[in-house]
């Protein structure tokens, strides 16, 4: 502890607002030092004729009042002046300007809502991306050429899995179902844009069901499809030429479900994929 | 009106009631104008300045949240107010270099003409030594002197820490001592 330290602290020392154990400090350095001592001293006996000395007894006018309240109730009249307006307004009034606003707030979020751009599938990668789209035509051709004669008996759908993602690339997943109803029939690689797609081809209780997945990064999605949310995840459903295409994301992958189906039914047969790609 | 608090009065003040910011005007006028007396150096501009610490204080009655203590908050606007006038001041004489008049505070004038003259040249030479320290120096310790406030009290009205506040009034009195109390007339223990 130096003498600095001291010094920096005699007056909150004299005020007695220092903490008990900086004034046991203080007390212990004032009992070795003749300095501090005498400053202590001058400080105690010059601080209060000080304070008396600056301490002023004057008086205010008493016209300073009338001209301190001249000014603020200028300031009140002013800034009041808003609230009186409100008084003229009767209930009918109040009503008919609240219904006003609430037609305009909803004619707004409709307007905003019809324009604005389709919502991008959750981790799919953006339409800014400009990449090539999953072409529908190709889904469909992949899907129509499967020839069921060809693929009667079952597949090991982990051997299948493993193929397909020697030939593509892709990280296929094995989807073995242990289903009944869904039997992996065949599978095939397809070309998509020259990009390789993975196709599974399955039976499902006779309808032919083809499984495509594709890599989400090189082909993007068609946004411009009819949009489902289920259990927070984005599904993208489009009909054509007889057939139901239902898109979604899966990690880094596209899989896309095309079966001459009802949408309702094809979204059944997707959800039991999806918890079977995803557990949990 | 008078059994209300400063806190309940400052609560209506803000909410439209000019009764109670007159009530509080005043509680506070003597006090107020003490502190911008001491700020400014003579009658003509504490008038003045203790009219834009009041006019101030109303605008900010909004932002005054009244479960806190009140005291504290007002002269909290009154310190920030005197600074800021002060530095302008400081700042327009400066610009045109001519001071401004000091008057002498208004003394009794009953008693000895000699010691009447003593207090006003005595007077004069405080507020001499009071000028010569900075807006927020002066601003400090006139707040210590006048309201006799603790320091911790102290930096609540100003907003600084407690060793700022303690070691701002303490280099300000060794000024002052050095100034108005010569060797001759220092206090020895």
């Amino acid at each position: 502890m130096t003498c600095t330290w001291v010094h920096e602290r005699l007056l909150l020392y004299l005020a007695e607002e220092l903490s008990p154990t900086e004034s046991a400090r203080i007390v212990d350095h004032l009992a070795g030092c003749r300095d501090c001592n005498a400053a202590l001293n001058e400080l105690a006996a010059s601080r209060d004729i000080l304070r008396e000395m600056i301490r002023t007894t004057a008086q205010p006018p008493a016209s300073l009042d009338t001209r301190i309240l001249q000014r603020v109730q200028s300031l009140h009249r002013r800034r009041f002046l808003w609230l009186d307006r409100l008084s003229l307004w009767t209930p009918k009034t109040v009503f008919a300007f609240s219904g006003c606003a609430l037609v305009l707030v909803m004619a707004g979020y409709q307007w905003g809502r019809w324009n604005a751009a389709p919502t991008p599938v959750p981790g799919a990668p953006t339409a800014a991306s400009a990449l090539p789209t999953l072409d529908l035509a190709s889904l469909a051709e992949a899907h129509h050429a499967w020839d069921r004669r060809t693929g009667s008996a079952d597949l090991d759908a982990t051997l299948v899995a493993a193929r397909l993602t020697q030939q593509t690339g892709l990280d296929v997943p094995p989807l073995d179902l242990r289903d009944r109803t869904v039997r992996l029939k065949d599978s095939a690689v397809v070309q998509v844009n020259h990009i390789p797609v993975a196709v599974r081809h399955y039976d499902w209780n006779g309808t032919p069901v083809s499984l495509v997945q594709a890599n989400g990064i090189r082909l993007d999605l068609p946004y411009s499809l009819r949009e489902l949310k289920h259990h927070g995840r984005c599904f993208l459903i489009h009909q054509k030429d007889g057939l139901t295409y239902i898109f979604w994301c899966e990690g880094p992958d596209n899989f896309v479900l095309v079966a001459q189906a009802p949408p309702s039914q094809l979204f059944a047969l997707t959800c039991k994929l999806c918890a079977k790609l995803r557990p949990g | 009106m008078p059994s209300l608090s400063d806190e309940v009065l400052a609560h209506r003040a803000a909410a439209g009631k000019m009764e109670c910011f007159e009530e509080l005007l005043a509680r506070y006028r003597v006090r107020v104008y003490r502190l911008c007396y001491r700020m400014a150096g003579n009658a003509e501009d504490a008038e003045d300045w203790t009219q834009e610490c009041f006019v101030r204080i109303y605008q900010q009655l909004g932002r005054y949240n009244a479960e806190r203590p009140f005291t504290p908050w007002l002269l909290r606007v009154v310190s920030n107010t005197c600074i800021s006038l002060a530095k302008a001041r400081t700042r327009r004489e400066s610009r045109i270099q001519v001071g401004l008049t000091t008057e002498t505070e208004q003394v009794s004038s009953e008693g000895d003409p000699l010691c009447r003259t003593l207090a006003n040249a005595q007077r004069q030479e405080i507020q001499e030594a009071l000028d010569t320290l900075s807006p927020l120096v002066r601003q400090t310790l006139v707040l210590w002197a006048q309201e006799d406030l603790t320091f911790r009290e102290l930096g609540d009205a100003l907003g600084a820490p407690l060793p700022t506040v303690s070691a701002r009034v303490q280099r300000a009195l060794q000024h002052l001592r050095a100034r108005l109390l010569p060797d001759n007339k220092k206090v020895r223990p």
